[in-house]
C-alpha cells in the first residue's frame, strides 16, 4: 500500500505543480466569476488595473457593504480642495480569506490611504467561497490550517480552476476586453422590506449563537482572526490606515460586534448610530439596507471621516 | 455519485483505505458487510428511496434462490422461478416500462376513436434498475438450471447484487462469476491495483476527452431544429457512435479498474467494437454482459442456432427486440434492436467474405446509422433524421458548423488528433484491455502513456456538462 501511495504521489505531484505554476492571466481570472455577484468580479479587476482613477479609501466586506456603503456620497462629502477617492469594493458573502485576498490586490495596484472592513455581530469562521478563485495559488495553497474546515474543497475549486483558467488560455477564442470605467461601486436598491418579514427575521435571531467563550472562541476565530492579523501586516508594511466598519443584520440587537476587542487592536472600529438599524424603513431585506438606509448610513461615515481627518 | 465527480474521488479514497483495512483485520463476512454499506451509501447519493427497491429485489432473490434449489421436484422449483421473474419483471416493468405501455395503448386508443387517453403514472426511472435486475435474474435462473449452489449469506448476497463498481451500468455480472469473489480472503494486490488504476485513467479519458467532447457535436446535429443535409446526419451518427462507445466502454473501464484495486475480476464489457469486421463480430465486442446474457437467457431457450433457419432468424430477432426494449421504454429502441436482429439474419443467410480493411469501415458505417433511430427522441424525430439522411443529399460545408459551434478552431484541432491517437491505440489493443497492452511497454512509454492521458483530460477534458453516463438511463 505504502508503495501504491508513493507511486501515486510521485506521479500526480508533477501534474499538480505544473498546473500550479502556469501564469495565468489575471483578467481571465476575473472574468471566469461573470455569472457571481452581479459580475463584480470583473468590475473589481477593471477598477484596480484598468481604471487609472487612485484609490484613498477602500471599503471591503460582503454584500451588506455593498448595498449600505455609497461611496460616491461619501466621496463628494470629503472632497473638499483636494479630490479624495472612495470606493466600495463589496463582494457577496462572507469569509475573512477573501478580505485579505483582495486587500492584496489592492496593495500591488493602488496606493491606498485607508481600508474600511466590514465586521459583523461575529466574525464568519469558513472560508469565502470565492477565495480559491480570486487568491493567489500560493495563499490557497498555504492558507491558515487552524480551524479551516474548507481547505479540501479551496484546494479542489482552485485546481479546477485553474485547469478551466489554462483551457481557456489555450482553446478560448480572445475577444477583446472592454474595461469598464466605473468608479463606484455601491449598488442601491430602493425597496423597503414588510413590516412581517423584519418581525419574522427578529423573532427568529438566535443569539446563543454568538455566545462563544475562552477557549471555545479562540479556537474558531482563530481562522478570521489570522486573516485579521494578515491584513493588519499588510497595512502595517504599506502605511495604510486600517479602520472597521460595523454592520449589523436588523434585528440582533448588538451594539458592539463580538470581536470588539481584535478589531480594537488592529484600528479604530467605526460604530454606526444604532437608530439607523433600528429604523424599518431603511432596509430592504432583514440583511441589507436599502437606499435611504445608505444614504444615512454614507452621510454618517463621511462625517466620521471628516473628523478623523481634523 | 458518478465515477467522473470529486465527491467519488473522495468516496472511493476513504473506502478503499477503509476496506483493506477491514479485510486484513477482519473476516470475509464484515468485508462483505462494509462493502454493501459503501454501495448503498453510493446507491442512495442518487435518491435513498431507490435503496428500498434494491433491498426488496435483493430480499426476494436471497429468499428464493434458497427455495428453488430446497425444492426437490422440477416443477416445485419452477413455482419458485416463476415468482421471482414476476417480482424482478415486475419491479423492472412498473419502473420503467408501465408509461410506454399505457401511452402506447392510449395512442392506439385514441387513434382508433375507441376511448379517452389513460393517464399515465409519474414514476421516477431508478438509475441501474435494468443492470442489477437482469444480474439477480440470472442468480435465480442458474440455480434452477442447477448451474450454481445458492448462497446462504444474505450479506454476501446483498453485496453482489449492490457491488458499487458495477451497480447503475454494469458489466451485468453472472453471480458464478462474482459471487465467490466475496467469499475469498483477499490479499492486497499491487500489481492487480496497478493495473486497476491504468483502465481507471482509460475510462476517464475515454468518457471526458472523447464522449464528452463528441456529445455536443451530437447533440447540435440531433437537436438542430434545420432540416439537415445527409452528410451532417451521418456525421452525428458517427459522433454519437464514439460518444456512446467511450461514454460506456469507460465507464465500464472504470468500473473493472475499481473493482480491480479491490481485488474482484469483472468480465469485459467491450473489446474495440468499431475494429469489428462483421456484424456478428460486432455483438461479440460490443456490451459483451448484455449481449451474453440475452444469448444465455432468452436466445439459447428459445432454440437458438439449432433449429430451421427461419426458426433461427425468428430467434435472433426476437431476441434483438427484447434487447432493443432492455434499452428503454421507447418505440425508437425496439426499432434499433429490430433493425440491428434483421441484419444480423441477413448476414448469416448472404455469407460474403470481404476483405479486413473493407468490412471494419463498413461495419462502423452500418453501426453508425443504426445508432440514428437509438438517439432519436421519438418516432417523428426519427422520421425527420431518416429523410435528412436518404433524400436531403447536399454536397456542402454546412457540416462543419456543427463542430465550430461547439468548440474552437484551436481545440478542433487538438481534438482530431488526440482521437487520431486514441484510434491507433485502440487498433493496437485489438480484444485485449488497455492496462495490459501499456503494461507490455517499456517504463518509458508507460510513462509517456500515463502523462499524455493525464494531460489530455486536463487540457481536453469538458467539465462543462454535468457528470452522467448515457447508460444510467437504462
Amino acid at each position: 500500500m505504502k508503495r501504491l501511495y508513493i507511486n501515486l504521489f510521485l506521479f500526480i505531484v508533477p501534474i499538480a505543480l505544473v498546473v500550479l505554476v502556469i501564469p495565468i492571466d489575471k483578467l481571465k481570472v476575473y472574468q471566469g466569476l461573470k455569472n457571481d455577484c452581479m459580475s463584480r468580479g470583473i468590475w473589481i479587476y477593471d477598477r484596480l488595473f484598468e481604471n487609472p482613477v487612485p484609490i484613498d479609501i477602500a471599503f471591503l466586506g460582503s454584500s451588506h457593504t455593498i448595498n449600505s456603503v455609497n461611496d460616491e456620497l461619501i466621496e463628494t462629502e470629503l472632497s473638499g480642495l483636494e479630490s479624495v477617492n472612495v470606493v466600495n469594493f463589496g463582494y457577496c458573502r462572507l469569509g475573512r480569506n477573501l478580505t485579505y485576498a483582495l486587500v492584496e490586490e489592492i496593495i500591488v495596484s493602488k496606493k491606498v490611504n485607508a481600508l474600511v472592513i466590514e465586521v459583523r455581530e461575529d466574525e464568519d469562521r469558513y472560508s469565502h467561497p470565492m477565495f480559491p478563485y480570486i487568491a493567489r495559488g500560493e495563499d490557497v495553497l498555504m492558507p491558515v490550517l487552524l480551524f479551516n474546515r474548507d481547505i479540501g474543497q479551496d484546494y479542489f475549486d482552485h485546481v479546477s480552476y485553474k485547469v478551466a483558467l489554462i483551457q481557456d488560455e489555450l482553446f478560448a477564442a480572445n475577444h477583446p476586453h472592454q474595461a469598464s470605467l466605473q468608479n463606484h461601486g455601491f449598488a442601491p436598491v430602493p425597496d423597503t422590506a414588510t413590516i412581517e418579514l423584519m418581525n419574522e427575521a427578529r423573532a427568529t435571531r438566535d443569539k446563543s449563537k454568538y455566545d462563544l467563550d475562552g477557549i471555545e472562541r479562540d479556537f474558531y476565530m482563530s481562522f478570521p482572526r489570522t486573516y485579521l492579523n494578515k491584513i493588519a501586516l499588510l497595512c502595517d508594511q504599506h502605511k495604510i490606515r486600517m479602520y472597521f466598519l460595523y454592520l449589523p443584520a436588523f434585528g440582533w440587537g448588538l451594539e458592539v460586534p463580538s470581536e470588539m476587542e481584535t478589531y480594537k487592536k488592529h484600528g479604530r472600529v467605526l460604530i454606526p448610530p444604532m437608530s439607523i438599524f433600528e429604523d424599518l424603513d431603511n432596509w430592504y431585506d432583514p440583511n441589507h439596507l436599502n437606499e435611504a438606509g445608505a444614504e444615512q448610513l454614507s452621510t454618517w461615515l463621511a462625517s466620521e471621516f471628516k473628523e478623523i481627518s481634523n | 455519485m458518478v465515477f467522473n465527480s470529486a465527491a467519488f474521488a473522495v468516496f472511493l479514497f476513504i473506502f478503499f483505505n477503509v476496506y483493506w483495512y477491514v479485510n486484513n483485520h477482519h473476516s470475509p463476512r464484515f468485508r462483505n458487510a462494509i462493502t454493501l454499506v459503501a454501495s448503498y451509501l453510493f446507491y442512495g447519493w442518487w435518491d435513498w428511496r431507490f435503496l428500498g427497491l434494491i433491498f426488496i429485489s435483493s430480499l426476494g432473490d436471497y429468499l428464493l434462490g434458497v427455495k428453488i434449489e430446497q425444492k426437490e421436484k422440477r416443477a416445485e422449483k419452477r413455482v419458485f422461478l416463476i415468482l421471482s421473474l414476476l417480482i424482478n419483471l415486475g419491479i423492472l416493468g412498473l419502473f420503467k416500462y408501465f408509461n410506454f405501455f399505457i401511452d402506447s395503448l392510449s395512442d392506439l386508443l385514441t387513434t382508433l376513436s375507441l376511448g379517452a387517453a389513460i393517464p399515465s403514472l409519474s414514476i421516477i426511472l431508478p438509475v441501474g434498475i435494468s443492470f442489477y435486475t437482469f444480474q439477480t435474474l440470472s442468480y435465480t435462473i442458474d440455480i434452477y438450471r442447477g448451474k450454481l449452489k445458492p448462497t446462504r449469506d444474505p450479506i454476501q448476497f446483498f453485496t453482489f447484487v449492490a457491488f458499487f463498481p458495477q451497480l447503475v451500468a454494469g458489466p451485468i455480472e453472472r453471480a458464478k462469476n462474482l459471487l465467490p469473489q466475496f467469499e475469498a480472503t483477499k490479499k492486497f494486490d499491487y500489481a492487480k491495483t496497478i493495473s486497476g488504476l491504468r483502465l481507471i485513467l482509460w475510462g476517464l479519458f475515454k468518457k471526458i476527452v472523447i464522449a464528452d467532447n463528441l456529445g455536443p457535436i451530437a447533440d447540435n446535429i440531433f437537436g438542430a431544429e434545420v432540416v439537415l443535409s445527409s452528410l451532417s446526419v451521418l456525421i452525428g451518427s458517427m459522433a454519437f457512435a464514439f460518444q456512446i462507445y467511450c461514454d460506456f466502454s469507460g465507464y465500464s473501464d472504470i468500473a473493472i479498474g475499481i473493482s480491480k484495486m479491490l481485488g474482484y475480476d469483472l468480465m469485459r464489457n467491450f473489446k474495440t467494437p468499431y475494429f469489428a469486421t462483421s456484424l456478428t463480430n460486432f455483438w461479440h465486442r460490443w456490451h459483451i454482459s448484455l449481449s451474453t446474457w440475452f444469448r444465455d437467457y432468452v436466445y439459447i431457450p428459445l432454440g437458438g442456432g439449432r433449429q430451421s433457419k427461419s426458426r433461427t432468424s425468428l430467434n435472433i430477432i426476437a431476441t434483438f427486440l427484447l434487447s432493443g426494449l432492455w434499452h428503454g421504454a421507447n418505440s425508437t429502441f425496439i426499432i434499433w434492436g429490430g433493425l440491428h436482429g434483421a441484419l444480423l439474419v441477413l448476414e448469416k443467410r448472404v455469407k460474403v467474405h470481404v476483405n479486413k480493411m473493407v468490412a471494419i469501415p463498413l461495419v462502423f458505417l452500418i453501426t453508425s446509422v443504426l445508432w440514428i433511430p437509438f438517439r432519436a427522441e421519438d418516432l417523428r424525430h426519427l422520421g425527420e433524421l431518416t429523410s435528412s439522411l436518404f433524400l436531403n443529399m447536399g454536397i456542402g460545408l454546412s457540416w462543419m458548423e456543427h463542430f465550430s459551434a461547439c468548440h474552437t478552431e484551436s481545440k478542433l484541432i487538438a481534438l482530431a488528433i488526440t482521437f487520431v491517437l486514441f484510434l491507433l491505440v485502440e487498433a493496437k489493443i485489438g480484444t485485449g484491455d488497455f492496462s495490459e497492452w501499456i503494461a507490455a511497454k517499456s517504463t518509458l512509454w508507460r510513462r509517456v502513456g500515463y502523462y499524455f492521458l493525464a494531460t489530455a483530460i486536463l487540457l481536453l477534458g469538458n467539465f462543462d456538462v454535468k457528470p452522467y453516463f448515457i447508460y444510467f438511463q437504462f
